[in-house]
């Protein structure tokens, strides 16, 4: 499933990244990785970013839709 | 520098309240400047601690030195020359986890350098126990818990910088998995001495980030040792095929389940009862209706601040300024009288007119910004903006906009890619700035009324809008995804907000100020010499052809370039009139005022435009701006005159 489809609420693990490098490694920056386990805070309105939250280092960050929708996740 | 002075520069991620430490600590005067040859800013103050004087840099904030970023690329240049006595590297201990990537990264450099582990109370507050001895014993490093917004802890960190010896220093570097350390080895045995010559850093930090796919330093490796290299780039190859991870993130991720495990050592995390008060209003502020409701007045706000106060304030001051004036310049006769006039007005537009918008939408903007209601603002609107080809961090600079130009486009800095940050530079123009708005309200609100004031604004918007869609189509890369930070809402700090305000004011008075002073100069000179005739003239084709209004009206617009308010006082002169509505129809009216709302930049815009993104941005900037003038105040004139 794609991070875009994932609900809000949901706790769920990071499997792959399919954005491109430059991406990744914005990515990275913020603290998210593969394997990285994140709660879906919020969908924003209009096609949005999505919110997240890193659970094990409590930060949020929004990823915009277009990348949101390059990042495969799974449930727990 | 002088030499007995100790450098000290703060280095950290972005939201670590690295400025905050950094405002706190300085004066009221600080040196800004860009690091040679780019658009990346440093912030620069001297401190006193104990009698030692310090020169302390504020360089911009990075996540980390991996990825591709130039911000990243010159921080990192500067902390290995030889110009950084020591580092003070802020960490927001609420973020520790991911903080400390940045922290052994550091370390992995060997720069001379304490930890400020800022935000200490609001790690508490989200129940977070640090070991702080701990982590000092795993790392190395010397760190202090501090609060910089309440100034706690700032001066034990400053000190033990003031008296870090290399002697003492020892720092832990991380130890990566053995599959990781026999490969960085293997490397380690085959660096050529040429490679140690070229780069003065130590080895195994190159080894790294040339494992990590850090361009420049292959540069100096295939410049060293083109053989070195391709062995690099085999072991990289094999350490990543061997994990199963892209080629440039595998060392990343090592390093990030080193920090997890170091973060786990450290640190307690204990759960909540209930839900802090803050994290129930950002639950409201997300929701897409208590957002809607959030922006809508806090845009309310803003825009109400900047016309009520800023009237208000302009109305006080133009009596005792327009008293003055007549003190100052009435002695003086001829030329003398029309240079000290053009000096006067100038003053008097920077104080009188542009500093009182300015000022409450700076301080509004510094509130929004503190408390972390930016940054909604931004995760609620980019979705809409990302239709018009423009990012949810263009929020900021456009609104700024509203108040002046100039911060406008200096504030586009904080977007991160080039094309993004371009396109913000030439829609900004198109923002009606406090000086177009006392144009708007003293044609169109005065002889046309509210509605139409209301009209003139949201067509403004609307052709923005239209212009960012045509322009972002035309540089054919889409905009980069939005990944930022979303820090947690935060009560703002009224000394630090005053600070911000003041810093971003000083930036407007020592290099906008001065402009708007020298063309109401030379615009008191063009006054005096008469050149109106000619330039009347030479603008007929689009003045009484195109626009339809009196060949007058030509000179006006002109001068208007050097002062956009002033075209309506330039007006009264022009026509012999101080009631406009006597020799313009309502026709003309709205097709000079639309006119002048979208026409070229002010001289100030564009000289800031010229320093921020070159001389050639800044033509296409002033041809944009001109074209979409003439083209849809002709069409107003077709339609109404």
């Amino acid at each position: 499933m794609s991070l875009e489809d994932a609900k809000e609420g949901k706790i769920l693990r990071i499997l792959k990244f399919n954005a491109g490098q430059n991406a990744v490694s914005r990515m990275n920056a913020h603290g998210i990785y593969e394997g990285s386990e994140i709660k879906i805070i919020k969908n924003a309105p209009f096609r949005g970013p999505v919110m997240i939250e890193n659970v094990k280092t409590g930060g949020r960050i929004m990823i915009g839709r277009g990348i949101a929708r390059k990042i495969e996740v799974d449930l727990e | 520098m002088n030499s007995d002075e100790i450098v000290i520069a703060l280095v950290g991620q972005p939201n670590s309240g690295k400025s905050t430490l950094f405002n706190v600590v300085s004066g009221f005067f600080v040196d800004t400047g860009n690091f040679p040859g780019t658009t990346i800013k440093y912030t620069k103050t001297t401190v006193n601690v104990d009698g030692t004087v310090i020169s302390l840099i504020d360089l911009p904030g990075i996540y980390s030195i991996t990825s591709f970023d130039p911000a990243e690329k010159i921080t990192r240049d500067f902390l290995l020359s030889e110009k950084v006595d020591v580092a003070i590297n802020v960490v927001d201990t609420s973020l520790l986890a991911r903080s400390l990537e940045l922290t052994l990264q550091l370390l992995e450099m060997r720069i001379p350098m304490v930890v400020a582990l800022n935000m200490y109370d609001e790690a508490e507050k989200k129940g977070t126990e640090i070991d702080i001895e701990k982590l000092k014993n795993l790392t190395g490093l010397e760190m202090f818990p501090v609060v910089a917004v309440k100034s706690l802890g700032i001066k034990e960190v400053f000190r033990a910088a003031v008296k870090f010896t290399q002697k003492n220093y020892k720092p832990i570097l991380p130890v990566y998995d053995r599959d990781v350390e026999e490969c960085i080895a293997k490397i380690e045995e085959k660096y050529p001495p040429r490679l140690k010559e070229l780069l003065k850093v130590n080895s195994r930090f190159v080894i790294i980030r040339i494992l990590e796919m850090d361009e420049e330093y292959e540069k100096f490796a295939l410049m060293a040792d083109p053989e070195f290299l391709n062995f690099v780039k085999t072991m990289r190859n094999e350490l990543a095929e061997f994990h199963n991870w892209p080629e440039e993130s595998v060392f990343s991720s090592h390093r990030h389940a080193i920090v997890l495990d170091l973060f786990e050592k450290v640190a307690t995390v204990k759960s909540r009862e209930k839900k802090p008060v803050r994290e129930i209003i950002d639950d409201f502020i997300i929701n897409p209706i208590g957002g809607i409701v959030v922006i809508l007045i806090s845009l309310l706000l803003l825009f109400s601040a900047s016309f009520f106060l800023g009237n208000l304030f302009s109305s006080l001051i133009e009596a005792p300024l327009y008293i003055v004036k007549t003190a100052v310049t009435s002695p003086a006769s001829g030329i003398i009288r029309s240079i000290l006039e053009g000096l006067f007005d100038g003053f008097a537009g920077g104080f009188g007119i542009v500093i009182p918008y300015l000022v409450p939408l700076l301080l509004l903007f510094a509130l929004y910004e503190d408390s972390g209601l930016l940054t909604r603002i931004s995760f609620m609107v980019d979705g809409i903006l990302h239709r018009f080809g423009l990012h949810g961090k263009s929020v900021l600079p456009l609104l700024l906009g509203y108040g002046c130009n100039v911060p406008a486009i200096m504030a586009t800095r904080t977007l991160e890619s080039e094309r993004d940050r371009l396109l913000t530079i030439l829609l900004a123009p198109f923002i009606v700035c406090s000086a177009r708005t006392v144009v708007i309200l003293a044609l169109v609100g005065k002889y046309l009324g509210v509605i139409a004031v209301l009209f003139v604004y949201l067509l403004n918007i609307a052709v923005t809008l239209v212009i960012s869609r045509i322009l972002s189509r035309y540089r054919s890369e889409t905009t980069t995804g939005i990944i930022m930070d979303v820090p947690p809402l935060r009560l703002p700090y009224p000394e630090i907000v005053f600070k911000k305000v003041w810093m971003k004011l000083y930036d407007f008075l020592l290099f906008a100020w001065p402009i708007i002073i020298i063309s109401s100069l030379a615009l008191s000179i063009l006054n005096y010499v008469g050149i109106d005739s000619i330039i009347n003239q030479a603008l007929s084709p689009i003045t009484t052809f195109l626009l339809k209004l009196p060949e007058e009206a030509g000179i006006t617009l002109f001068l208007g370039i050097f002062r956009k308010e002033l075209t309506l006082i330039m007006l009264n002169s022009a026509l012999h009139t101080r009631d406009v509505s006597s020799i313009l129809s309502n026709g003309q009216l709205w097709v000079l005022t639309i006119f002048i709302v979208f026409y070229i930049p002010c001289l100030a815009t564009i000289t800031t435009t010229i320093k921020e993104a070159g001389i050639k941005i800044a033509g296409v900037s002033v041809l944009l701006n001109l074209m979409v003038a003439i083209v849809i105040s002709a069409l107003f004139a077709m339609i109404l005159v």
